[in-house]
């Protein structure tokens, strides 16, 4: 009796102390796919023409700038845009087509005004930096919710927002340029505040993180996201300077006749 | 006097990146406001909590400082090229070129712009025993033509550059505007090297995949190659220019009558272009009907002349592009009629011979890692019903190749392009290093080597190799 009773007792406080010591390691009650979902269905417009301007800071503090103007469209769940530079003075009138195809394969053309040409470039490294800045092609694009396994990690409060803290971790070798990200999404209107990217060592490449949140024209909008290359000490801060949804774009933009034509929308 | 002119050129130098350091300060100024520093957020300031804002306005107001380029619209460059012969010779030229290019867009209205761009040019060439010594300044339009927007067709009229092909650096379809070889390939380039031309250009849109572009240019403008005596005339010319028949009072130089084709309508180039993208490729068919750019000479004994002749031809051609994984793939094919090539028959060399001709490119570029990119280009050319006595080969082939690599997230970019021919020997290549000492300011320096047989295509330029410096201002 007394060795059923001491077993019973040893089993009892086994699985109090295992209750308790994992009680604060507690996989946080949210649903990270779901959350990931909302935050991929947040209302963006049917379409958006905006002006940008990037900052890049070296480790020396020395700076550089581009400027764009990006028109952004959204066709069966896909985006097409146009970015055309600005600035600095000799890449003036360079813009970039990207067209999304579902099955990841995006199609996209480059227009040089000093060759004078249009030139078809492969989507198939999305590593590779966008004209010198910290943002690579996959950060530029939009991703398939599908691809990646979520796991939610814990809810905090980050830059006074109440956010829901995940992990996304690419299905396959080929879905992502990174071996997992953590983001964080602002609970109450599913707005992206930070995101952290790791390589494929798994080891801490890039931070993102979203300045001045803001409703623009019924939308919530970044009106800038401070991107970190934390191995290289690069930072790269994108702003909006101005931003206008739902302006009625015209298919005949994301063509390679208006890529050319270098005057549009200025 | 070599050295001080050396010395002046390093002053105008320095003396250009300060005047444009300065306006690149200013041009700075007017950039986007700094976000303020937070410690311990990465450095950069705390976004504010959400707030409702029913639209942002551009951030005009902001403006405190008058950038000069961005509110009168005009744009351009300001560049210096030096360039200094390295053979240990006593006939070492130097070359010193300033060109500065203005440019302004006007938008008359959605379907109507203008855009005319002007050059001044300075340039300072000492050919010392080689050539002659030539110091010219000049001011001309570069581009001036109307944009014309009529529903699904775009027309451009007036001066204008005009660029075909997809391949690289050589493109068999684009032989009907001509290019400025008076430097060779100093101009890094071969847009650089295109010369405008007065053309109307229309393109007539089917639809987002389908266009044709027709062109129209009335009056024949050749290219331009070295001049008489400089250091990059070529070899065929300077033979032609040397030339003595010997008569009973003695050897009779022949003159070399350097022209053009007249005025005329008939000798216009008219060309037509079916383009087509895929999903997965793009291609283009063409036909074009043109006078020769390149001026082949016939000695007229009874006249006792040399003259240059531009043949009329027609070529036929396409070319094509597509991505393969990460590798861009690009062809580009022409055939071409009555093509001029030198007889060197000792007893007929009086005529041209006029040939048909197959020029192609093949080639392909991939990106290792981030900054590693390779270019690399097959070029052949076949000339039918070929006779001996031509200074051309039956068949040529040659590899081209652009290389670099960049540093500093882009800022140094280390590369080397060249030409190297198969069939025989004979190459070109050039080593060089380009910095961007800011956003507008970038200064290149590198060497050139040439090599092969006195007649070869960069051969005959052997005692070229040079060393170069070059500072550009865009604005």
């Amino acid at each position: 009796m007394n060795f059923f009773f001491r077993k019973s007792i040893i089993f009892i406080s086994v699985i109090a102390l295992t209750g308790i010591l994992s009680g604060g390691n507690a996989l946080p009650q949210f649903d990270a796919y779901l959350v990931a979902s909302k935050e991929d269905a947040r209302d963006m417009g049917k379409d958006e023409k905006a002006v940008m301007t990037m900052k890049l800071i070296n480790s020396q503090g020395e700076e550089r700038y581009r400027k764009t103007i990006r028109f952004r469209r959204r066709v069966n769940n896909m985006d097409d845009t146009l970015v055309r530079f600005s600035a600095p003075a000799d890449i003036r009138g360079t813009a970039l087509l990207t067209l999304q195809r579902s099955d990841g394969d995006d199609v996209q053309f480059i227009y040089m005004p000093a060759m004078e040409k249009t030139r078809r470039i492969s989507t198939q490294d999305k590593s590779v930096r966008f004209v010198g800045t910290d943002f690579n092609y996959e950060d530029m694009r939009r991703t398939r919710l599908d691809d990646f396994e979520y796991r939610p990690l814990r809810e905090e409060r980050f830059q006074d927002h109440d956010c829901y803290v995940y992990e996304a971790v690419p299905k396959k070798e080929g879905y992502s340029v990174y071996g997992k990200a953590v983001h964080w999404i602002q609970k109450d209107i599913y707005f992206r505040q930070k995101a952290e990217y790791y390589d494929k060592n798994l080891k801490l490449f890039k931070r993102a993180t979203a300045t001045k949140v803001e409703m623009v024209e019924g939308i919530w909008t970044g009106q800038g996201v401070i991107m970190e290359d934390l191995q290289e000490k690069h930072t790269t801060i994108l702003t909006r300077e101005w931003t206008k949804y739902n302006v009625g774009l015209q298919d005949d933009i994301f063509t390679v006749r208006e890529l050319t034509n270098p005057e549009y929308g200025e | 006097m070599r050295k001080i002119k050396i010395m002046t050129s390093l002053a105008l130098l320095v003396l250009f990146g300060l005047l444009f350091g300065q306006i690149a300060f200013c041009a700075e100024l007017s950039q986007p406001e700094k976000i303020d520093k937070y410690p311990g957020q990465g450095g950069y300031a705390l976004p504010a909590p959400p707030e409702k804002r029913e639209s942002i306005e551009p951030p005009e107001h902001k403006k405190e400082k008058i950038d000069f380029f961005k509110e009168t619209g005009i744009h351009g460059f300001l560049e210096t090229r030096n360039y200094f012969n390295i053979r240990n010779q006593p006939d070492q030229y130097y070359d010193f070129r300033n060109d500065l290019r203005s440019e302004k867009i006007l938008k008359i209205n959605e379907n109507i712009k203008l855009k005319g761009s002007l050059d001044a040019r300075y340039y300072l060439v000492d050919g010392k025993d080689r050539g002659p010594h030539v110091e010219r300044a000049e001011f001309k339009l570069w581009e001036g033509y109307a944009d014309v927007r009529m529903g699904k067709l775009d027309s451009r009229i007036g001066q204008q550059l005009i660029r075909w092909g997809k391949s690289d650096e050589l493109n068999p379809t684009d032989v009907f505007t001509p290019e400025d070889f008076t430097e060779l390939v100093n101009k890094n380039l071969r847009a650089e090297r295109k010369i405008p031309v007065l053309a109307l250009k229309s393109d007539y849109y089917h639809n987002s995949s389908c266009a044709v572009e027709f062109i129209w240019v009335p009056l024949f403008v050749k290219n331009k190659i070295g001049e008489n005596g400089s250091a990059w005339e070529p070899y065929v010319k300077k033979v032609y220019n040397d030339l003595y028949v010997p008569t009973f009072f003695g050897p009779f130089k022949i003159p070399l009558e350097e022209s053009t084709l007249p005025q005329q309508l008939k000798y216009s180039a008219y060309a037509v272009k079916w383009m087509h993208t895929l999903e997965k490729m793009d291609y283009s068919l063409s036909y074009s009907y043109h006078a020769d750019e390149n001026p082949s000479y016939r000695i007229h004994l009874n006249e006792a002349r040399v003259i240059e002749k531009h043949p009329m031809q027609h070529t036929i051609g396409g070319d094509f592009e597509t991505v393969i994984g990460k590798i861009g793939l690009r062809g580009e094919a022409a055939y071409t009629t009555d093509r001029s090539y030198v007889n060197i028959d000792p007893l007929d060399g009086s005529k041209i011979f006029l040939k048909d001709g197959f020029l192609s490119v093949l080639g392909g570029d991939y990106t290792f890692g981030q900054d590693l990119y390779f270019n690399i280009q097959y070029a052949s050319e076949i000339i039918f019903h070929y006779q001996d006595f031509m200074i051309e080969q039956n068949y040529s082939d040659s590899v081209l190749w652009k290389i670099n690599k960049k540093f500093m997230r882009d800022k140094l970019v280390i590369e080397t392009i060249g030409r190297y021919y198969l069939s025989r020997i004979d190459y070109f290549y050039r080593a060089s290093l380009t910095y961007d000492l800011n956003d507008n300011l970038k200064f290149m320096t590198g060497v050139d080597f040439y090599g092969g047989e006195y007649d070869g295509t960069f051969g005959q330029f052997k005692k070229n190799d040079q060393v170069f410096a070059r500072l550009k201002q865009s604005f």
